[in-house]
This record gives structure tokens, C-alpha cells and sequence, in this order.
């Protein structure tokens, strides 16, 4: 039973490596390198190419494999992005507004997010999280909780700013 | 904020904002300055909140449906740069042959670089590092040969003729397949992935199977192992060998690197298995000084090897 756990290539075990380190990876590319965008799919890919190699990776080697993975992919994305950003800029001029990039996220300022949301009214927090975490629209919120758009708009609206004024100092 | 009023009739703009129907620049009209750099920077935590709050049960059922589609779009992705190369091959065919008027088409590959290409025939070729491939297009016609340097990976399309493989080291028959080839030095590789493969060597002949890897040392130490990758690693950005003697392990880093690598103080036939990245030279160098506990010392351009 404890060899199978070691080999990743049996499905059982890949799926306990995933449950282990998933978080663990996106929450790495998240903070450290500031990437939310694409911290999904890099994680993703990452496991991708473990399950690809499981033959030669073994279990207590699993960890430090998808870190490494996961930092070259992100690194590589940084590159052609640089890459394409040389060119463009000598196409357009931006405009004024703040790109998310250059918004940095702390884990602690992520911690008190996550708290906030937590701690919302009920009828405010079920729709957050429909939408934040379930992907819906407003409509399809709408439809599902038989209420009106204008409802769930402003139940959004009002979490927001509860979220705004509970946050505190930025 | 501007209306602290918590009961309201206002426009829901927030949540409009939030859902992308409104812009940056038309929030910042509504909003203070400070309050503007909150909501960007809880927006960006939102987005962070979904990534890591998505229950782990639905990731992972997403992560299974992607494994699915990549087998098979592996295959559909391999066939459009064989389409891609088809192009630029003819191309390059009818090129050559009107600025060189030569009766020789040639492949190569520059240290660390791959090739893929295809053949008039359809069938496909991917070239290794530092390799060469050489064949007489006119000929080809009726015979079906090319010369390789080095190492390549064969997709042969089904015809009634033979296709041949020839090395410095043996000769690779097959008649529709694939296969890898690695022939450096005095070391002769093949590892037939499907159909089958005949291997003509030195010493002798052999027929191999899928999943079965001939090596041949020195035109006489013959080995048949198994091995049940689906397509060579140097493909996928790793190069991997077992049961190694060194010297051919440092050829094969040459070829992905620009590296002067001395071994003279050496035992250059202590074995090696293991696999280095085509991608990174000092990862590669310390796996490959590691399993053969031997350090290097660095003078000018070249690395000198000696025992740990």
C-alpha cells in the first residue's frame, strides 16, 4: 500500500500529490511572483508535466519538481512578454489607468480579503461567491436564486463596499 | 468614500464595475483617488480568491479533462508542423536546387537547436541537436535513403519501398514506423517505437520491436533494453541515457551546449543513467557531475573534469 503512494504514475497518488501541493503552487505564483492571471494554468501545466514524467519523479521529489516547473513556465511567459511589450510600445501610447500588473498582492492583505468575505451578511456572501468563485453572471445569479439583476447587482455592489471599508488601510 | 449612504438607491456602479461593464477610467470618476487603488488592488485579491479558493474536487476534474485532450492534440499538433514543414521544405527543395544546382538536400541542426521537417514522401523527421541529415532528392524517389549525423526521430510513412537510415555506425531499415536514431562517435542507438526496425550493424543484424532500444558500443557491445516512453525525451527537452559509459554523456552535452569539456584526467567509461535538461547548462553539468562524482574547474573557456 505504501509503495503504491510512491508512485505517482497510479492515479490514486497523482490525485493525493495534486490535493497536497495544488494550493500550496498557486499560492507561490500568486505571492511571490505576482501573478494571478495565469497562476491557473501554470499550475495546471505544471502537474500536466509531472503526470508526463511520473515514471522518473518520485513521490518525496514531487514538491520541488512542480516549484521548478511552475518558476520556468512563469519565467518564460515573463520573457516573450518583455519580448512583445518592446514592440508595442513603440506602436501606441497607454492611457493613465493602473494595469493590474503593477499592483502588488501581499499574503497578509490577501489574509484580511479573505476574512472580510468570510465574515459577509449571507445573502451578500452567497451571491460573492456565485460569482467570484462559481464564474456565474449576474443573470444566470439571478435566475438561480429566483430574484431580480437589480438584486443581485446590488447585493454585489453593497459587498464591495462593505469589503472597501472593512479592509482598512491598503 | 464620497456616499458613505449604506441603504441606497444609487446605481449599483461597483458591481458593475466589478463585472467589467464599466471602465477604470469611468470609476475613477466615482470614486476618491484612494479609494479608486483599494478597489483595483481587492479586485486583484478577488481574482487571487477564486484561483485559491476553487474547491480542489472541480480543479482537479479540469486538470483531468485537459489531460485527455492532450493526448489527442498532441497528434493533431505534430501534424500541422509536419504541414508547416511540408512548405517550407518544398521551398527550401526548389531553392536549393535552383541557386546550388547540387544533388544533395541537406538538414542541419546548430548546437542546441531541433529541426523538424518533412520528407517527399510525407514522411517526417525531427533532427537533434547538432545533427545532420543528407539524401538525394531525385533518388529518393525510387529509393527511399537518407545519411544521418547524430540523432533524429523518424515518423516513416507506409510504402511498399524500404526506408533506410543510414549511419557512420549501422544502417536502420524499416518500412513504415517510428523510430529514434542516435548515432555519435562510435555509438549506435535505436529505439523503435512502432512497427518494426531492422538494424544493420558492424557485427551483425538485428530486428527490434516497439519498445525495445539496440545499442551498439564500438561496432561490437550490443545491448536490446526496454523502455516504454511513447516518444523520445530529447523531444520534450531532456536528454537521457542509461547505462552510459561518460564519454558519450559529455558528446551528447556538447551538443546542446557550447561547452570545451576536457576529460583526459578521467575514466571516461564509468557509466551514467540519468537525464539532464536540454534547456539549462548548469542544471545539466551538475546532474551529470554528480552521478559521476567527479567535480570541474573552470579555465578560461573550458571545463576540466577530475575525480571528487
Amino acid at each position: 500500500m505504501y509503495k503504491e503512494l510512491k508512485d505517482i504514475c497510479k492515479p490514486e497518488a497523482f490525485k493525493r500529490v495534486y490535493f497536497l501541493y495544488a494550493k500550496e503552487v498557486k499560492s507561490f505564483l500568486i505571492f511571490k511572483y505576482g501573478n494571478v492571471e495565469q497562476a491557473e494554468d501554470i499550475t495546471q501545466d505544471s502537474f500536466i508535466k509531472l503526470w508526463e514524467n511520473c515514471k522518473k519523479i518520485p513521490f518525496n521529489k514531487a514538491k520541488s519538481y512542480l516549484y521548478t516547473v511552475a518558476s520556468n513556465a512563469f519565467i518564460n511567459i515573463k520573457k516573450h512578454e518583455q519580448m512583445k511589450r518592446k514592440h508595442q510600445d513603440k506602436l501606441s501610447k497607454e492611457g493613465t489607468t493602473i494595469t493590474p500588473e503593477h499592483i502588488l498582492l501581499e499574503k497578509e492583505f490577501y489574509q484580511r480579503l479573505k476574512r472580510v468575505i468570510d465574515s459577509l451578511p449571507e445573502k451578500q456572501r452567497e451571491v460573492f461567491l456565485m460569482n467570484r468563485i462559481e464564474k456565474l453572471k449576474y443573470k444566470e445569479i439571478a435566475e438561480k436564486l429566483n430574484i431580480s439583476v437589480k438584486a443581485v447587482e446590488k447585493r454585489m455592489h453593497l459587498a464591495l463596499k462593505v469589503i472597501r471599508k472593512e479592509i482598512g488601510n491598503i | 468614500m464620497k456616499n458613505t449612504d449604506i441603504h441606497t438607491n444609487e446605481n449599483p456602479f461597483l458591481a458593475k464595475w466589478l463585472a467589467g461593464e464599466l471602465s477604470d477610467t469611468d470609476l475613477q470618476k466615482l470614486v476618491s483617488k484612494e479609494d479608486f487603488i483599494a478597489f483595483k488592488k481587492i479586485k486583484k485579491g478577488l481574482d487571487a480568491y477564486r484561483v485559491l479558493e476553487t474547491p480542489l474536487e472541480k480543479s482537479f476534474k479540469d486538470l483531468e479533462t485537459k489531460l485527455e485532450t492532450k493526448k489527442s492534440e498532441k497528434i493533431i499538433h505534430l501534424y500541422k508542423k509536419w504541414a508547416f514543414s511540408i512548405a517550407a521544405s518544398l521551398l527550401l527543395f526548389i531553392g536549393l536546387n535552383y541557386f546550388f544546382k547540387s544533388n544533395t538536400m541537406q538538414y542541419k541542426t546548430s548546437v542546441g537547436e531541433q529541426k523538424t521537417f518533412a520528407l517527399q514522401d510525407g514522411s517526417e523527421i525531427i533532427l537533434n541537436a547538432n545533427s545532420m541529415i543528407s539524401f538525394n532528392p531525385k533518388q529518393f524517389k525510387n529509393k527511399r535513403i537518407v545519411y544521418l549525423q547524430g540523432e533524429a526521430f523518424f515518423k516513416v510513412k507506409k510504402d511498399k519501398k524500404p526506408f533506410e537510415v543510414k549511419t557512420k555506425n549501422g544502417t536502420v531499415q524499416v518500412l513504415g514506423t517510428q523510430f529514434n536514431v542516435r548515432s555519435f562517435l562510435d555509438y549506435f542507438q535505436v529505439h523503435c517505437y512502432s512497427g518494426k526496425v531492422k538494424v544493420v550493424y558492424k557485427k551483425g543484424e538485428k530486428i527490434i520491436l516497439p519498445n525495445q532500444v539496440l545499442s551498439v558500443l564500438n561496432g561490437k557491445d550490443v545491448q536490446i533494453a526496454q523502455n516504454f516512453y511513447e516518444s523520445p525525451l530529447w523531444i520534450h527537452g531532456e536528454t537521457s541515457f542509461k547505462s552510459t559509459p561518460a564519454k558519450y554523456v559529455f558528446t551528447a552535452l556538447k551538443n546542446q551546449y557550447n561547452l570545451n569539456i576536457d576529460d583526459s584526467k578521467i575514466d571516461k567509461n564509468i557509466l551514467f543513467t540519468g537525464s539532464f535538461p536540454n534547456n539549462n547548462q548548469d542544471v545539466a553539468l551538475k546532474i551529470v557531475l554528480d552521478a559521476l562524482q567527479l567535480k570541474a574547474i573552470k579555465k578560461e573557456n573550458t571545463i576540466i573534469l577530475e575525480k571528487k
